[in-house]
């Protein structure tokens, strides 16, 4: 009695389909890979319901003949290779000859095509692996593969899919990826009816980069050329200022296939690691072409690894490539900057071949990358506000070197004071630890706490003007002064109306006594409209958050007392009295809250005494 | 209305002032209200809802009054325009405080239909146009403008059937008031305008039209320009042109100075489309609901500016003519569909760009607002970003705009140093004017400034003075400033004090000084605020003496985003450059319906093939069931040539485009009920103007020609127009020709020139499926049983059907010779249908061959082979 029987064709489909057909996003990439290899210049995509219920893929390729068409839901049918030493040279993306088959099984899927140059078109339907339908059907030129209801023969593999817009998402980035790798064809998406995606086709990467990502994509981003022993790297390479917070915009292609591989992964870090913030990853598309034979692609069922029979050459071509892409910016950028002299040079191309090799230059050490990011970040000191101001990763760029709050750290009041730096920083030490504070982000946040309490039990302090002043604001703010004209009050401004269109000024908060009472009040005023004016800066930022978000009407508020600390606080740039450095570091003491200014800057950073020994050569 | 004594004096101005606009409806301002009386407030208060009060006017009984809120009078006047009203709008001319007696007043404009400037009512992607017609003899002038844009355009139509060219050309602008003189108002052309076009019709005097005063009036407003027309035309639309200025700023009352020029044109410049031909070919509206979208204009139209959007329309409405003028377009078209970042910057640009030409019309006009001229510097901001995208461009239009574009930096300028950033809505509050602008104003807000900071010194030197530390100075809007002191320290006030105002708490207490310095504030601020109101007049009408500037730099913009909004299509929906010239060549490969291919899903239409020239291929016959595709077939190909034409991409993968001077259509039945004529009058009337206009270089699409009558006299119809239109000698122009009558396919190769096409089908058991190609060839069938069962109609009924149909074929002579036909050799000399009833019993194919077969040496086998062969074609009849 066998209890071992020979799985029928159909059922070994579905079995099969497991592993290609993940997900909806697996069946878009298997049929795009298929449209791609038709020689298609136009792909269009739509789906609904996340590409559970609808997914329909359709190209202007070279279309498929009656017979093939039905054969090509046999599994392992292929037209793309002939025998297992076809693998050897395989060109084609699509060639395992399960996609199709395995799609079949589990779906209702339906095939309209036809060929270059004939008149008429063929279809054909199949449901679960049984042929509904198949004949003569009208079509324009080229092939169209509409997959409906995933999975509804098996349960099991359907309770495994993800909500609609987790689907969708993932055939996104499957179309991105697509996109981005093939950019002489036209690919478009549409989800539940609205048009997603639109890339032009036109053959210029830069253009796709532009219809997908957008025009900073585009613009701040270098072209990446370099040939290393047969292996050539193409690509663009994005700077500093589009850095993102995950690895999500990194894609890597090895012969127009899109995968993921921890060597290339490495050496983009690797190349990226002295321009950019840790925990920030490089925007970059990188294309490699290298001879098949060094590459299998047969590792991932999905085909979303490879292997590399030579890792090492693999790491030190990309390395070179995105460097040699990346400098050639900087050098541009050096000579429009002002100050920094260290930062004109190159960081020298000193690389070895080992991974993790350190190159001369105080700029690329991890205790000092805060810094050195910063400018080389950005142009002005705008844009590295722009770093600060409302992003959402603010808690995470309190670096590596940056303390925590809350980690286990020792206290101010434990440490050696050495001294101030550059008359904005105040150097501590700490047992084999250098302790930096940024006097006027500590100072900041002391007081935008203090503030903050003092508004909150009403006790701000206010200082009677010598003479009262008059403020006349735009005639179109008045109505809105009169509505915050009792927070305003709270806020330590004794202000009334004063004729048409015209305040009375008696009080200033004390905080702020110092400044010009009717800029003060304008400032606040602004500030209650979420305008702030960075006096820094220069210019605006408009709608400017406060790292701490509230209701629209706190956060008004927060960002007057932000603007009054701000104002009130010490400034870089100025040298302490002692006595004066000694008062902040004890209140720094006392103070338990987060460590960083307002916006979200870190107020200490820390680096540990190897970090002096490697830089001066005393370790390795 | 004599002088009634009794009458109030007010009544009576209202009397007088009604005389002159007794087809207005008169507002009348008293006070802050618009009111109405008599017979206008009856109409008034019904159309717009509003109550229907009275009046003492003297008359003993009250006289009916309605009226409106003056600041929100726009909405009404609107909805007063939509209904078909014309408003005079008359004010109080002078201050009602400074009158003597009652008020003067005055009617300062008059809104008609074709004349509004309120925004609110116009649709922003569409010229909203006011039209004229003259009449001399039986020759007439035409001349359109658009009031807000300065647009105006003047042509005549001196020859042919003249009222029918007059009406196509009035429904190209499709205008919402037509002014006509007094002398045609009851002619069957005016009629007709009413029935066809809908607009609203204003009388004038003909004294207006009489071509010397007309020309005068134009000189008068253009200068010498005027001698720019042909002579020939000149006369007609000259009448037509010079009414139509007198019309419009008799009823603006103000100078036009955005109309810069009157241009014209003779309408044989475009490609000749007549009402039906546009409706139709659904090129601006769809023919069902008349809406925009399922139009060609609304898939074509991807422009991000009003101004561009207008320019689309227009272009689709009037296809060029001129080689070199269409691929000019082309050019820039190709050139922006392939730099795909560029065209993204431009774009970009433009969305920030408001609506140039309606903004530089309504500052001429002097019913701009500070927003307004905001809008404009915003505008105006964005222009040198966008030539300098521009400078790289080197096809012809481009290049041209960015050589002479003008960036209106000075208008710029003049706003931005001179109008606050965000003013207010009110332009007689002061807050209008920026601070530099003007030394009289600063100093009049720095008085008032001082003024007040006096005041509030006043506080510190009044506490330092009567030794009352809690002293202080404080407004109020009922008493103004005052110095308040509180009940403790009532003893220490000083004697110049005056009482004003006794509180529970405190005593507030005035000063002669305090006064005067307050009365020095007040009086600064009302000064500033006229002062700002006159500098603002002043800057507009600055701004207004350049409006020929601003408008021809709203025009570059328009073209730019015109042609940036082709070019977006073309990339979009996978158009392709089509190669226009003079020849007579009509080939498109893989052509598609642009419409229709949208509202089926990418890659489901069907594309075909289209060969059309003044030669072997004049006349093209296509057959085929219903529903197939026939009309989508040819729909596409009169789009396609039209969109070539307006120089744009076309959806086709290659097309060659000889041009055509009009595009002809009959296409569907329609009842038109409404003018009494049933379907077959519609469409004899259509055919006959067809072949009454049609050149050899025309287009003709001709769907069904012959229905609506009995088979006999349809099919004679048809026959006959068929041999009319493809004869060389009569008009031999390009022609597709859908028709459910077979026997006309007989005639290829009878008459040179026509070609036979059908539509495929595929016919199953359950049914017949539509492969939506069209191939060479003639249709033997034409489905239409098996077209009704697609539709619905239950199996008894179709069933039956077939059986009858049976009946009828056997019996139906043209069905048999039809088959007979396709086996007997060609016959020279005419075709006639009734000499091939002689050979109905013979010369039968399977006859034939039955006739040949040498049975003595064939085997078995071969025996029922042929014998099987023949029974197949017996039973198809051959």
């Amino acid at each position: 009695m066998s209890k071992i029987i020979l799985l029928d064709e159909n059922t070994a489909n579905k079995i099969a389909a497991g592993e290609v057909v993940e997900r909806p996003a697996s069946i878009v990439k298997e049929l795009l890979e298929n449209s791609l290899d038709a020689g298609a210049s136009v792909i269009d995509i739509e789906i609904k319901g996340g590409g559970i219920e609808y997914i329909r893929v359709t190209d202007n390729g070279s279309g498929i003949a009656q017979d093939d068409a039905e054969a090509a839901f046999e599994r392992h049918s292929t037209s793309k290779i002939r025998c297992a030493e076809d693998l050897e040279t395989v060109m084609t993306m699509g060639f395992r000859g399960e996609a199709l088959a395995s799609i079949a099984a589990v779906s209702d899927i339906e095939l309209v095509t036809r060929q270059r140059g004939f008149d008429g078109g063929y279809r054909i339907n199949i449901r679960g692996g049984s042929t509904v339908f198949a004949g003569a059907a009208g079509s324009s030129e080229g092939t169209s593969v509409t997959v409906r209801e995933l999975f509804y023969n098996t349960p099991a593999r359907y309770k495994f899919l993800k909500k609609d817009a987790y689907e969708a998402g993932a055939v996104v980035e499957a179309v991105i990826s697509a996109a981005l790798s093939s950019v002489s064809v036209s690919f478009r998406l549409r989800n539940n009816g609205a048009q997603v995606l639109f890339t032009p086709g036109n053959g210029d990467l830069r253009s796709t980069l532009y219809s997908l990502f957008g025009k900073e994509a585009a613009t701040l981003s270098d072209d990446i050329s370099h040939v290393y022993e047969g292996i050539e790297i193409g690509g663009i390479a994005g700077r500093p200022e589009i850095a993102r917070s995950t690895r999500r915009n990194q894609y890597i292609f090895v012969n127009g296939r899109p995968i993921r591989n921890k060597t290339v992964t490495a050496a983009i870090d690797e190349a990226y690691r002295t321009i950019l913030m840790t925990k920030k990853y490089a925007f970059i598309v990188l294309k490699l072409e290298i001879s098949p034979s060094f590459v299998d692609v047969n590792v991932h069922p999905a085909k979303a690894e490879v292997r590399f029979s030579e890792n090492g050459k693999i790491f030190e071509a990309v390395y070179a490539a995105i460097v040699k892409a990346v400098n050639k910016a900087q050098d541009i950028r050096a000579a429009g900057r002002t100050g920094d002299a260290e930062d004109s040079e190159n960081p020298a191309l000193k690389y070895n071949g080992s991974a993790g090799a350190v190159a001369e230059d105080i700029l690329t050490q991890p205790g000092f990358t805060i810094y050195s990011g910063l400018s080389a970040a950005g142009n002005d000191a705008g844009s590295t506000e722009k770093a600060c101001f409302g992003s959402l990763d603010h808690n995470t760029s309190a670096v590596d070197g940056a303390i925590e709050a809350g980690a286990k750290r020792p206290r101010i009041s434990e440490m050696r004071v050495i001294g101030q730096l550059f008359a904005t920083f105040i150097l501590l030490e700490y047992v084999e630890t250098a302790y930096m504070i940024d006097q006027h982000a500590a100072h900041e946040r002391l007081l935008y706490e203090k503030l903050r309490k003092e508004y909150a039990s009403d006790a701000m302090s206010s200082q009677m003007l010598l003479e009262p002043v008059t403020y006349d604001p735009p005639v179109k703010d008045s109505g809105f002064i009169d509505e915050k004209l009792d927070i305003l009050n709270k806020a330590g401004f004794a202000a009334e109306h004063f004729g048409n269109n015209s305040y009375i000024i008696r009080s200033v908060p004390s905080a702020i006594a110092g400044e010009d009472p009717d800029n003060a009040f304008r400032d606040a005023v602004d500030a209650l409209r979420g305008v702030f004016r960075d006096p820094d800066n220069n210019g605006y930022a408009e709608n400017s958050q406060t790292g701490e978000m509230g209701t629209e009407i706190a956060a008004g508020t927060d960002l007057l007392l932000y603007g009054m600390a701000c104002k009130a606080a010490i400034k870089g740039n100025r040298l302490l009295h002692p006595d004066e450095i000694l008062h902040l570091l004890k209140d720094l003491d006392d103070y338990d809250g987060p460590l960083t200014c307002p916006h979200g800057r870190p107020l200490i950073m820390k680096a540990d005494k190897k970090t002096f020994e490697k830089l001066f050569k005393r370790i390795l | 209305m004599s002088d009634n004594p009794s009458v109030t004096p007010m009544m009576q101005q209202y009397l007088d002032m009604k005389e002159h606009y007794k087809d207005c409806i008169l507002f009348f301002r008293l006070g802050d209200f618009y009111e109405m009386f008599n017979e206008d407030a009856v109409k008034a208060s019904k159309e717009l809802e509003i109550a229907l009060t009275g009046r003492d006017c003297g008359l003993g009984e009250r006289a009916p009054m309605c009226g409106v809120p003056y600041h929100a009078a726009d909405t009404y006047i609107s909805k007063l325009i939509e209904k078909g009203y014309k408003v005079a709008i008359c004010e109080q001319t002078e201050d009602p405080a400074m009158a003597k007696g009652i008020v003067k007043r005055e009617v300062i404009k008059i809104v008609t239909p074709g004349t509004v400037t309120d925004n609110s009512v116009l649709d922003e992607k569409k010229n909203n146009y006011i039209a004229c017609i003259s009449r001399t003899g039986s020759y007439y002038g035409f001349a359109a403008a658009d009031v807000l844009t300065g647009e105006f355009l003047a042509t005549s139509v001196t020859y042919g059937s003249a009222e029918e060219r007059l009406l196509n050309e009035i429904a190209k602008y499709m205008p919402s008031e037509i002014v006509i003189p007094y002398g045609m108002a009851d002619t069957g052309l005016t009629g007709m305008i009413k029935s066809r076009i809908g607009s609203y019709i204003s009388y004038m005097d003909d004294n207006a039209f009489e071509s010397e005063k007309a020309s005068n009036t134009l000189k008068e407003f253009f200068g010498p320009q005027v001698e720019s027309f042909e002579p020939d035309l000149a006369l007609y639309a000259i009448s037509a042109a010079g009414a139509l200025i007198t019309y419009i700023s008799a009823a603006q009352k103000t100078t036009l100075g955005h109309f810069s020029a009157v241009k014209g044109y003779k309408i044989e410049d475009y490609m000749v489309l007549d009402q039906t031909a546009r409706r139709n070919l659904e090129l601006t509206e769809t023919l069902r609901d008349r809406r925009r979208k399922g139009s060609l204009l609304g898939v074509a139209d991807r422009s991000v500016t009003s101004m561009g959007g207008r320019l689309i329309r227009k272009w689709i409405e009037e296809p060029l003519l001129d080689i070199e003028a269409i691929n000019s377009r082309l050019d820039s078209v190709a050139e922006l569909k392939e730099k795909y970042m560029l065209r993204m910057e431009i774009r970009e640009i433009l969305r920030k760009i408001y609506d140039m030409e309606r903004l530089s019309g309504r500052i001429s006009l002097g019913s701009a607002q500070c927003r307004d001229l905001i809008s404009l510097r915003i505008s105006a901001g964005q222009l040198p970003f966008l030539k300098e995208l521009l400078r790289g461009c080197s096809s012809g239009m481009l290049f041209d705009i960015y050589n002479s574009f003008d960036a209106l930096e000075d208008i710029y300028e003049l706003i931005n140093s001179a109008i606050n950033d965000d003013p207010p809505l009110s332009l007689k509050d002061g807050g209008i004017i920026k601070e530099g602008y003007s030394e009289e104003a600063d100093r009049l807000r720095a008085a008032g400034t001082e003024g007040k900071n006096w005041i509030a010194a006043m506080e510190t030197a009044e506490k330092d003075r009567t030794g009352i530390r809690n002293l202080k100075v404080g407004f109020n809007k009922v008493f103004g400033y005052y110095i308040e002191v509180t009940r403790s320290h009532l003893d220490l006030v000083p004697e110049n004090y005056i009482r004003k105002q006794t509180l529970a708490n405190c005593e507030r207490y005035i000063t002669d000084e305090l006064k005067k310095i307050e009365d020095t504030v007040l009086h600064a601020e009302e000064k500033l605020a006229a002062l700002e109101y006159e500098l603002f007049l002043e800057v507009r009408q600055k701004i207004a003496d350049a409006a020929v500037r601003i408008k021809n730099s709203a025009f570059m913009v328009a073209v730019t985003d015109a042609v940036a909004s082709l070019a977006e299509l073309a990339d979009r929906e996978d158009y392709r450059r089509p190669d226009v010239n003079d020849g007579s060549l009509i080939k498109i490969i893989e052509g598609r319906h642009p419409v229709v291919e949208k509202n089926i899903g990418y890659g489901s239409f069907v594309p075909n093939d289209t060969l059309l020239d003044n030669d072997e291929n004049r006349f093209l016959i296509i057959t085929g069931p219903n529903m197939a595709g026939k009309s989508t077939y040819m729909r596409q190909t009169a789009l396609i040539v039209i969109m070539a034409q307006m120089g744009s991409f076309v959806p086709a993968a290659e097309a060659v485009i000889g041009v055509a001077d009009r595009i002809f259509t009959r296409v569907g039945a329609s009842d038109d009920l409404s003018s009494g004529q049933s379907t077959f009058m519609v469409e004899m009337s259509e055919v006959a103007s067809i072949i009454n206009n049609a050149t050899p270089k025309s287009l003709l699409i001709l769907d069904e020609i012959g229905r609506g009558t009995s088979t006999f006299d349809g099919l004679s119809i048809a026959w006959a127009v068929t041999e009319f239109i493809s004869s060389r000698d009569k008009i031999g122009c390009r022609t597709l020709f859908a028709t459910h009558y077979h026997e006309l396919t007989e005639l290829e190769g009878k008459l040179s020139g026509v070609k036979n096409y059908c539509i495929t089908v595929e016919e199953k058991d359950d049914g017949i499926v539509f492969l939506r190609k069209i191939i060479r060839g003639g249709a033997d069938e034409s489905y239409g049983i098996q077209v009704a069962k697609l539709a619905g109609i239950p199996s008894p009924v179709t069933e039956r059907a077939h059986e009858i149909l049976k009946i009828l074929e056997d019996a139906d002579v043209s069905k048999r010779f039809s088959r007979i036909r396709r086996g007997a050799k060609n016959v020279d000399g005419q075709v006639d249908i009734f000499a091939f009833m002689n050979t109905v019993n013979s010369g039968s194919e399977v006859l034939e061959e039955l006739k040949n077969i040498d049975i003595r040496n064939i085997t078995p086998v071969d025996a029922l082979n042929i014998l099987y062969s023949l029974q197949k074609k017996a039973k198809k009849g051959i």
